[in-house]
């Protein structure tokens, strides 16, 4: 009889325990992260910065997680932030995400932001380090490099040798790790800042890898362009220019060259985003925004086979000129022979 | 040792309640790593009269006393000492010549300062163990490197000095693979 209500009486002590924690552990999630995150040092200037954010009405918790929202790993990663905490001292600027944190991140914005997500996974952005470091063909002609992840995988914590052997042929290339052949390599928080001020309208800030920090793409500079030495107008948007740091020409800045689609000819001058939409990239509908009404020249532009991946395309949509078409001969005698405009 | 049934659930009521404090840590935290607050404001004016601010930021914006103290914490602790001897020699030397601290001082005569300190030409009394202009070249080389250095290591805020330089930065550079 004794040993039995021992028993009970050991039973009811676990159930109490693991219910205080289990109330003290939910209370403290739910607490205002003045009380809880912000009460440690090195979160108080990102605290500020998250209350004049855009998810200022959002946990700390709905993003970044609880110490058991990703099972043992989350456990193990809380409790060894809670030991930097308490044996080194770090500051607000020494605090970085890593990889995992950032995939994590993402998946977590996407609860919200369904649509974009979806747009993105349908896109270019929306890519693998196997579709980026294991193309076999983009190997061939330039193997794999540091400033690849500058743009593909700029959150990697390692060497583009410790990401992928890179011995023999372009076809032996293999990624070290197999786990990360379905990552992502563009996550949302390389265009995105999360913390980054409400009133900023661009939302867009670019991660650089090198600084492991963001510069809002308000802040970064315009680059000047060229076309065979004539100076090319560019889009002054901010948004452009973030897409050059990744869309980029070659040192001497011509349009077009490397990784550059800066428009020239008819459409020179356009923003990225005056055709793309931001998340898919897709353009696809872009054309019927201006066409036919803009046309010059009374063409059904949908027809036209305007891919820029096709190389063999007269009608690349980032450099169609009037003489995609017409000779030069031809527009200038068509243009000598019109009657002056009458001004009543 | 018994643990009595009492004692036991007190301890568990103090140790989950513990759990809610264990973010509780209340003691102020000090701004700089390795320098008080009196070092720092004299080094920082000694900074600032290295590399000024005119129409471009100067040393104390770009944060050059915080990437100097993130140097002396994780890097160079080696160097801490003559920071620190240099910094009281200093604040000792203009007490006894001007009866004030360096910072107090007026433009002028901070780099009448200076240059004495360039030619190790003030009280010797002070500046016993260090040269005077040993510790001049090491401030001076560490707010060149806090400047004109990246970002990353604490210093160069908000790329300052990659702005007045006009530097293209982030470099924008594509792929080699179609030129």
């Amino acid at each position: 009889m004794k040993k039995k209500k021992k028993t009970v009486l050991t039973i009811a002590c676990m159930l109490s325990v693991a219910l205080l924690l289990t109330a003290s552990y939910t209370a403290w999630n739910l607490a205002d992260p003045a009380f809880t995150c912000a009460r440690c040092h090195e979160i108080k200037d990102s605290h500020t910065s998250w209350q004049s954010s855009a998810h200022a009405a959002i946990a700390c918790t709905d993003c970044h997680g609880t110490a058991l929202s990703e099972g043992f790993y989350s456990l193990s990663e809380k409790t060894r932030m809670l030991l930097t905490h308490l044996t080194t001292d770090k500051r607000n600027d020494d605090l970085r995400l890593n990889e995992q944190q950032v995939l994590a991140l993402a998946g977590r914005c996407a609860e919200c932001h369904r649509a974009e997500q979806a747009g993105w996974l349908a896109g270019g952005h929306g890519t693998t380090y196997q579709d980026i470091f294991l193309d076999e063909t983009h190997n061939r002609s330039e193997k794999p490099y540091a400033d690849c992840l500058r743009c593909h995988g700029m959150f990697y914590e390692a060497s583009i040798s410790e990401l992928m052997s890179l011995e023999g042929e372009a076809s032996a290339f293999a990624l070290r790790d197999t786990k990360q052949a379905s990552q992502p390599v563009i996550p949302c928080l390389s265009c995105h800042q999360m913390h980054s001020p409400q009133d900023d309208t661009l939302k867009t800030a670019f991660y650089v890898r090198a600084e492991k920090d963001y510069l809002p793409s308000g802040q970064l500079s315009k680059i000047e362009m060229y076309d065979k030495g004539r100076p090319v107008q560019t889009a002054d948007d901010a948004n452009t220019r973030l897409c050059l740091q990744c869309h980029s020409p070659n040192a001497w800045h011509q349009a077009g060259s490397s990784d550059d689609r800066t428009p020239t000819g008819v459409h020179e001058g356009l923003a990225c985003t005056a055709c793309h939409a931001p998340h898919s990239n897709d353009a696809s509908a872009s054309c019927s925004q201006c066409h036919p009404a803009l046309s010059n020249c009374g063409l059904d532009v949908k027809t036209m086979d305007t891919s820029y991946r096709n190389p063999e395309s007269p009608n690349n949509i980032h450099h169609i000129s009037c003489t995609s078409c017409h000779e030069q001969k031809q527009a200038r005698d068509r243009r000598l022979s019109r009657q002056p405009v009458s001004l009543n | 040792m018994r643990l009595s049934r009492r004692k036991f659930i007190q301890t568990v009521g103090v140790l989950s309640g513990g759990l809610l404090c264990m973010p509780s840590c209340t003691r102020s935290f000090p701004e700089y790593r390795v320098f008080s607050s009196g070092e720092a404001v004299c080094l920082t004016a000694l900074c600032e009269q290295i590399i000024p601010a005119d129409h471009d930021p100067g040393a104390t914006d770009a944060g050059v006393i915080h990437f100097i103290d993130k140097l002396l914490h994780e890097r160079f602790p080696h160097l801490l000492p003559l920071y620190q001897q240099g910094i009281a020699a200093l604040e000792a030397s203009c007490s006894r010549l001007y009866g004030t601290r360096f910072a107090s001082l007026p433009t002028a005569r901070q780099i009448e300062v200076m240059q004495q300190m360039e030619t190790d030409a003030l009280p010797e009394e002070y500046w016993t163990g260090i040269k005077a202009s040993a510790f001049f070249r090491q401030v001076i080389r560490n707010t060149m490197q806090g400047f004109y250095g990246p970002p990353r290591h604490g210093g160069n805020k908000n790329y300052v000095s990659y702005r007045m330089l006009k530097l293209d930065f982030p470099l924008v550079v594509g792929q080699n693979r179609y030129t």
